[in-house]
């Protein structure tokens, strides 16, 4: 913006020069200087940095200009890039600076006045023109910086859902671990330390008691069968299915809420959970208790409902309520966020508001 | 194989309302592409971008590999449009009509004459190229439409609805000549809201609504997303006994079930067995009074996906 100003200003100096330079009969000195004094105000102006400075020094050349203008009405076309540099430190109405910037034409005759118009209305379209401009530079490198910042929250949504899926992995191992030190420890820890003792009972009694200790080994007998079946019951029971932690987690979040809020709440599934992934889950869990909360703050409803569907490409969840619905419906950030979380597992949302509202979300799965 | 039509990130909102949301979608040359959604969904939306007709809020649309905002020319120059709402000149006759769209794409001299004969010639309204549409029925109407948009010879051809409101016999023969405009050469997007058109002609097909593509892939792919299993139901004169294993083995079937004279199998989907399971049965001496085969349409699809009916 600087350099189109500068660029308006050297074109009128320049010609202010020329004409004062044939128009005058002799070479006045004065003139010269008053010249050489606009030029270093204005190389001042350029020198500084602070907005008020830069304030005062261009009021002072406004001034500067009134007076010289008195001295010869020449000095009058310099002024309206003056003011319209000021004027860009402060008002937004163009009509008011243009008249403003008008005013001078009262003290000014023929010839001089219609140029003075002329070199003001230019400048105004000019200064116009070029604050246009400006603003749309600013506002496109705002939306840049706009989208950057949604970038790496994506970015990093992106990497908070993997470290997820590999912590819930994680989990689902850790727990699986402590669950079969748990088992071994309480039942066959405790079915060996029985049979051992009375296998040692035995042993002193074999010669005294043998009867008594034949008694005291079958027991042990007894009670090591068990625990070996024990042992395979053990290892083939199933490790605990992440499906029944997704569902049961999502069905207790959908009674809870229920329970809060005093809606009537179901949840229905169908087809094979199994294949819900821990990040799947975990967005579906995300997506359902948003969807829920919207429910219960705008849509007046008396009951949700949940569903969830495995299809053979497809995940889909549906909550839906039979509240008053919306026939426009404007995306606020519930459901943009909701989009965005799916959008991460190639999932779609689709929020519809015909038929009390619900917000369906598909994701799909398995390979194409 | 070229992109004739390439969408990326396509939005357009109505101030707060969106009515096409970030969408992305690539067709191919020498496609059927159906664009199938419930009224409102957005297709109408969608087409109006492609055809610089609305700006889009954000995204990208090319025509051939070119961007029709920089090279919007080029892009019209490429294609040609159907509109849903006829768009035809009451008081000019059809010769004229499209000799007038025509000319509009640049179309001069000998050569406008030759290609708006061969149009006319394409929709079956040579011997009414005198004729004024205001005496033309609805069907011969949306004919002279089709024309309009053709004589400039697109590669792609957009059809918004083309089918609305007219007799059967006419909407056979809009279908008929999609098929030939697409044997010549010309890639097509076809819109409608009747799911039987669509899944009749349409190649590849994308389903839309609230402004997404919710789905999109072949007809068997789209269906497969549903479920990989058709019911077949076939009912026999008489009760059937052991033979019923013997299906069991046909390639596909999954499930054989019976109860007295009706027997239900369950098969993949993607199986063309019915032949061999009939052929079974009668060479076992079966009569068989009535066969039913239940696979999902697109109508159950869009069904499962949106939990709504097409046409609501």
């Amino acid at each position: 913006m600087e350099l189109w100003t500068v660029g308006n200003k050297t074109i009128l100096l320049l010609f202010v020069v020329i004409a004062s330079y044939f128009t005058a009969v002799t070479a006045d000195p004065w003139l010269v200087l008053f010249f050489l004094m606009y030029l270093a105000l204005n190389l001042v102006l350029h020198i500084v940095t602070k907005n008020t400075a830069k304030k005062a020094i261009i009021l002072a050349i406004i001034l500067y200009l009134i007076g010289c203008a008195i001295y010869h009405p020449y000095f009058t076309l310099l002024l309206p890039s003056s003011c319209y540099e000021l004027a860009s430190f402060y008002t937004r109405k163009k009509g008011l600076l243009l008249a403003i910037v008008l005013l001078p034409v009262l003290f000014l005759r023929d010839t001089m006045m219609i140029l003075y118009v002329f070199i003001a209305v230019l400048s105004f379209f000019n200064y116009v023109m070029i604050r246009h401009y400006m603003g749309r530079v600013n506002k496109q490198e705002d939306e840049i910086e706009q989208m950057r910042k949604d970038m790496q929250k994506l970015a990093k949504s992106l990497n908070d859902n993997q470290d997820f899926a590999r912590a819930s992995a994680y989990m689902v191992k850790l727990e699986e671990r402590n669950r079969l030190t748990q088992e071994i420890h309480d039942g066959i820890g405790h079915a060996m330390t029985g049979a051992l003792i009375q296998m040692e009972a035995a042993k002193r009694l074999l010669n005294s008691d043998p009867p008594t200790a034949e008694t005291l080994l079958q027991n042990a007998i007894g009670i090591s069968k068990e625990a070996i079946e024990e042992i395979r019951i053990t290892l083939k029971s199933n490790k605990p299915p992440v499906e029944q932690l997704g569902l049961s987690r999502l069905k207790t979040a959908v009674e809870a809420f229920g329970g809060k809020t005093g809606l009537m709440t179901s949840v229905v599934h169908e087809g094979n959970m199994e294949i819900i992934t821990p990040l799947q889950w975990k967005i579906i869990y995300e997506n359902v208790t948003e969807a829920l909360t919207n429910s219960a703050k705008y849509s007046g409803a008396s009951t949700v409902h949940v569903e969830l569907r495995v299809l053979n490409r497809l995940i889909k969840v549906v909550v839906s309520d039979n509240g008053k619905g919306s026939m426009k419906i404007v995306k606020g950030l519930g459901l943009i966020g909701m989009e965005e979380r799916t959008a991460a597992v190639n999932g779609t949302v689709i929020a519809d508001g015909t038929n009390g509202f619900s917000v369906t979300t598909l994701i799909p799965y398995g390979n194409e | 194989m070229m992109n004739v039509l390439d969408i990326r990130g396509l939005t357009k909102k109505f101030d707060d309302f969106v009515a096409v949301d970030n969408i992305s979608l690539t067709i191919r040359e020498g496609e059927i592409f159906g664009f199938l959604g419930a009224n409102g969904a957005g297709k109408s939306t969608t087409i109006n971008m492609v055809s610089s007709l609305l700006r889009p809020t954000s995204g990208e649309i090319r025509i051939l590999d070119k961007d029709i905002m920089k090279q919007s020319r080029f892009a019209k120059l490429n294609l040609g449009i159907v509109p849903q709402d006829l768009a035809i000149y009451e008081d000019m006759t059809a010769y004229e009509n499209v000799s007038f769209f025509a000319g509009l794409y640049g179309l001069r001299g000998s050569q406008l004459k030759e290609r708006t004969l061969e149009a006319l010639e394409f929709v079956g309204l040579s011997d009414k190229a005198k004729s004024f549409p205001k005496n033309f029925s609805g069907g011969m109407k949306r004919r002279l439409n089709i024309a309009c948009a053709i004589a400039h010879k697109p590669k792609l051809i957009i059809m918004d609805e083309p089918t609305v409101g007219i007799d059967p016999q006419s909407r056979n023969y809009i279908l008929t000549s999609v098929r030939k405009l697409n044997e010549s050469g010309c890639t097509i997007i076809y819109t409608s809201h009747y799911m039987e058109e669509v899944e009749e002609i349409c190649s590849r097909i994308a389903i839309v609504d609230h402004g997404k593509i919710i789905a999109e892939g072949t007809k068997e792919q789209l269906k497969s997303t549903i479920t990989d299993v058709k019911n077949i139901r076939i009912e026999l004169k008489s009760a059937i006994g052991a033979e019923g294993e013997k299906l069991k083995s046909i390639p596909g079937v999954r499930t054989v079930h019976q109860e007295e004279n009706i027997i239900h199998v369950h098969s993949d989907a993607a199986v063309d067995n019915l032949n061999r399971i009939l052929k079974q049965l009668m060479e076992d001496d079966k009569e068989i009074r009535s066969v039913e085969e239940q696979e999902p349409n697109l109508e159950t699809v869009f069904l499962t996906l949106t939990g709504r009916n097409l046409r609501d």
